[in-house]
This record gives C-alpha cells, structure tokens and sequence, in this order.
C-alpha cells in the first residue's frame, strides 16, 4: 500500500478522483440551493459570492447542479465499470481456465463484440429503451466488458502454469476454489488498473449520450445535459459551457492519472 | 507389510499439437505402509512426472494408463471430485521450491488454514489454532508470529517447513516430497530431513521421498528404487543399493556420490 502512494502519478489522479467523490456523496451539505429549483428572477447571474459558479437560464445554481451532476456521473462510471468488470472476470476466467471449446466460443463472440463501433451500438439500444440513469449503466456497462475479459483471460492463463497453482491442486482443491480464491485474488493488478481507466471513459460516454439528449434526462442534473442545454446562450453565460467542461475533463484525468499510476505500480503493460 | 500404494505398469506420455513425449515407460512400484522409500534418478529421468501422476496433477497434454492403487481405489480412474477428497487429506505433497509453490497474495497462516476449512469442515477460528500447533510441529520459530507473514518475508527453510506444515495439516498416510531440499543449503538440509523423520515415527507417515542424491536415500530411506529414461532400473532394501547393486547404473550413481 505505501508502494501505491508512492507512485506521483497515483497520488495525484487519486487526490482529483477523492475531491470529486467527496463533492458528490457531500452534495446536500456542499450547497445550500436545490438542483432543480428555478428561479427565474436570478436567471443567467455571473459568478459571484451567492452564486460560486454563476446560474443558468432558468435561474438554477450552476455549482449546485455540477455537484450533484457528479453524483450521477460518477455513480454511472462505478456501476457501468462494476458491470463491465463483474462480466469479464466471469467470462475471462472461465475462458482461461477451461480452454476447449468455452475458450473458442468466448473469445469469438468477444472479438464480434469488438467489431461493432460500441458508440453507434450504444445509441442504437437506447434509442429502444427509455434514456433513464438506470439504463444507461447498464447498456454501457453490457458494451464495455471485452477489453477486461481478453485481460484476465490472459492473466488466468500464465498465473495456472504457475507452481502455487499446482500446489493448490495437490491440497484437493477444487476447480471453482482454485479460481476464486486463487487465480482471480492473483490477477486483481490489472483488473484495477483497466477498471481505473474505464471510470474515466465511462464518465466520458455518459456525457457525450446526455449531450445528445439520450443519457439523462433533464431536470436531473449531468454533465452531458449541463452543456447542451448552455449552448444556447453560448455567447452570454460563458460559466455555463466551461465549468461542466473542466469538471468532465479533471474527472477523467484524475480517473486517467490514478490507472495509469496503478499500471506503472503494478508494472504491468497492456 | 502392508502395500499402501500399489503402482502398476505406469506409463506417462505428453501429447502436444507438434509431439508425443514419452516420459515414463511402464513402472511398477510400491510402498508399505510406515515407509520411505527412495526414488533416485537422474535429471529427467522422469520422477516429478511420475509423482505428480499419482493424484493426476499433470497438465491435461498428459496421457496416463496404467493403475495406482491406493487404500483399494484406483487413482488414475477416480472422478476429480473423489479425488480431491483424496489430495491434501490422504496424500499430500511437498515440492523442491517452497517459495514458488506458496501463494504470494496470502498469508501464511490463510494458506496452512485453508486446506483445514475445506477438508475437515473447521471454522476460521479453529483453523488458526490447528494451523499454529502444525508450525509449531515441524519447529518454526515464534510460529503464532510467522502466521501474519507472506511468503516473500521468510526464507526459502521456513517456507519449506511451511509447505510441509500444509502438506501435513489434515493428517495424510502418504506425503510425497519431491525434491525437499536440492533448493535450500546444507546446514538447513539436514534440519528439514531431521524434521521429516521425526515425522514419519510421530504421525506414522509413509514418504515417497525423491531426490537425486543419493545421500539423503542413505540417511532416510528404508528402500531405494533408481529410475532412468523413464524405467525403473532397479529396486531394493537401502542396504543391497549401496553395498551390493545390480545395475550398472546404480553403479555409476553410487560414484558419483563417493567421488563428491
Ligand atoms: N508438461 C510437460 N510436457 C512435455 N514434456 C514434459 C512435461 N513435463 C515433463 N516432461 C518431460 O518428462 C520427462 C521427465 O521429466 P521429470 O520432470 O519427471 O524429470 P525429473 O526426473 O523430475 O528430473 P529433475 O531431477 O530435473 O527434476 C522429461 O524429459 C521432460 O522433458
Ligand atoms: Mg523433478
């Protein structure tokens, strides 16, 4: 643990992932306005002492919806990641360990997953669902598991040739023990590092689906939603573009700093 | 005596996509029960292949036939269920780099506990306890200390006496030790020899101890069987080896010995 926060890299992604994660489960205390109330007297004010960040056209807190809007989004790029991730351990696994034919089919429909551009397969399905948070974790989440599943199919796949793994055998444990507690504790590095840098891309495709009007929904206030709804008056309320914008770009960044921190810690390369 | 293993015409091939690798070439072999009994042989001459067969540890390119009877079941035609009953609770293994065969990622004490959990069905609790009398068995200094450790923290000695604490912890009939000690120094060979000796009187253990030195046979074995390219060259009481050998190639060994 002292090795990890040795890292630069780490320290610095981590203290930008934990400032926005304290804004995000801290948002009620933060700000004392409703995301969603409109004020329409208070309409696009500069930033100021009352208003940190300014307000949008409807009078609505700028500041206030950006922490809240880091509610949603980050909560979209844990769980979309938790999928991803839950689904290419499984899959990886299994494929890594058994080999044969499970391996063969796995790594096929990983590789005709790999073909479709995920952005346009994105749109398509939740053209056919209703855009709502819930959906938009999950289908991003169901798009995403490919890389971490060919990652620890390849990690299961050197960590079984190794000799601990044979003693394990040698102690009559069983096939799923061996993989549970055994194979998959073993390969945890890169996992974290993938679902590190998959946060940060998650958070990026939730923006860009709100900013085309598929992702959240408004009221509820997202970084995506912020922005299109600020191009409207582009020209006058300036606060209204940059702010959601520099909040999605140190998202990522932090999110970006911290896995590539954890790759060089965990010296591994892929 | 007893035969607690009986290996009948054993044969061990590997079949890879490019090859076929015929590693052991029909071997009979037993041992009693309460025995040591000496496998010897030369540097590929097939002796890890052959006990790592015994509970079908092999990778699946091997191809095994033959029959290894133990406790009046076949080994080799038992379902994998049945026979990781077998693995770690009535046959237990201990290998030449203790280090490399102890996973990095956990405790000592996680992985001495962890067959116990799992064969005799103890709570976390108990398993610690059992855990730390079996280090203190095989004499590992401050043994409730070491079980907080990892791998990487002890020496390459007492994490051989960890393995054989492991090996050991659900009380086996049979421990097969390949090769205990070719990695570790001398002054700590003869502490760990001294340790599985003093084992097999207290527990009642029968050892297929390999190795290709023939002086660690001299000190434990009961009986010696030298093995070459696969075939079993010849087999009998330790006296009749080092006195009176058949072989010419028991012959050659035993000079190499003399000679270091
Ligand atoms: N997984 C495998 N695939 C193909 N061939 C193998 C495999 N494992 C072992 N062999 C072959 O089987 C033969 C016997 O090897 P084995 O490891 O049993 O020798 P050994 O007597 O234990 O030697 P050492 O003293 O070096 O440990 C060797 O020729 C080796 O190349
Ligand atoms: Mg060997």
């Amino acid at each position: 643990m002292k090795k990890v926060f040795r890292n630069k890299l780490v320290v610095v992604g981590f203290v930008i992932v934990f400032l926005f994660l304290v804004l995000a489960v801290f948002a009620q205390i933060i700000t004392k306005y409703d995301p969603t109330a409109i004020v329409v007297e208070d309409a696009l004010l500069a930033p100021s002492a009352d208003h940190w960040l300014g307000t949008d056209q409807l009078g609505r807190d700028v500041f206030t919806r950006l922490v809240f809007g880091a509610r949603i989004s980050l909560s979209v790029g844990f769980i979309a990641v938790g999928i991803a991730t839950l689904i290419g351990v499984i899959l990886g696994s299994i494929a890594g360990y058994y080999r044969g034919w499970l391996d063969s089919a796995i790594m096929r429909f990983v590789d005709i997953m790999l073909c479709f551009p995920v952005f346009f397969l994105l749109l398509a399905v939740i053209a056919f669902l209703e855009p709502s948070i819930f959906n938009i974790m999950i289908v991003i989440g169901l798009t995403s598991w490919m890389g971490v599943t060919r990652l620890i199919r390849a990690e299961i796949l050197s960590l079984k040739e190794r000799e601990f793994i044979l003693a394990e055998h040698a102690l009559g444990a069983s096939s799923a023990r061996v993989i549970l507690r055994h194979l998959i504790p073993n390969s945890i590095g890169p996992v974290l590092v993938s679902a590190t840098l998959g946060v940060g891309a998650a958070i990026l495709v939730e923006s860009s689906l709100s900013f085309l009007g598929l992702g959240v929904q408004p009221p509820t206030p997202s970084w995506g939603n912020m922005l299109i709804e600020a191009k409207a008056t582009l020209g006058v309320a300036w606060w209204l573009t940059v702010f959601p914008g520099v909040a999605i770009l140190f998202t990522i960044l932090g999110f970006n700093l911290l896995g590539e921190g954890l790759r060089e810690v965990f010296g591994y390369n892929g | 005596m007893d035969r607690l293993l009986d290996i009948k015409n054993l044969k061990i091939s590997f079949n890879n996509d490019f090859s076929l690798t015929e590693a052991v070439n029909g071997i009979d072999l037993y041992i009693n029960d309460k025995e040591i009994l000496g496998l010897a042989g030369e540097s590929g001459s097939g002796k890890s292949v052959t006990a790592l067969s015994l509970t079908r540890l092999l990778p699946s390119t091997a191809v095994i036939s033959g029959s290894v009877i133990f406790q009046g079941q076949d080994l080799l035609k038992l379902k994998t269920g049945r026979l990781n009953k077998i693995r770690g609770s009535k046959i237990g293994y201990i290998f030449q780099e203790p280090t490399s065969f102890l996973n990095p990622v956990f405790s000592i004490g996680f992985q001495i506990s962890e067959a116990l959990i799992f064969h005799q069905g103890l709570t976390k609790k108990q398993a610690f306890d059992v855990s730390v009398g079996l280090l203190e068995q095989v004499h590992m200094p401050r043994a409730k200390e070491q079980m907080y450790k990892y791998p990487h923290q002890l020496s390459g000695g007492m994490n051989q006496r960890v393995m054989i604490a492991m090996a050991l912890a659900c009380r086996p009939k049979l421990l097969i030790a390949d090769e205990p000690t070719t990695a570790l120094d001398v002054t700590i060979e003869s502490g760990i020899l001294a340790l599985l000796e003093e084992l097999r009187s207290t527990l009642g253990l029968s050892v297929l101890l390999i190795s290709h030195d023939l002086s660690i046979m001299q000190r434990l074995a009961e009986r010696i069987a030298v093995m070459k390219d696969g075939l079993i060259v010849e087999c009998a009481g330790k006296d009749k080896i080092f006195k009176n050998p058949e072989a010419d190639y028991t012959k050659m060994l035993l000079d190499s010995v003399i000679k270091l």
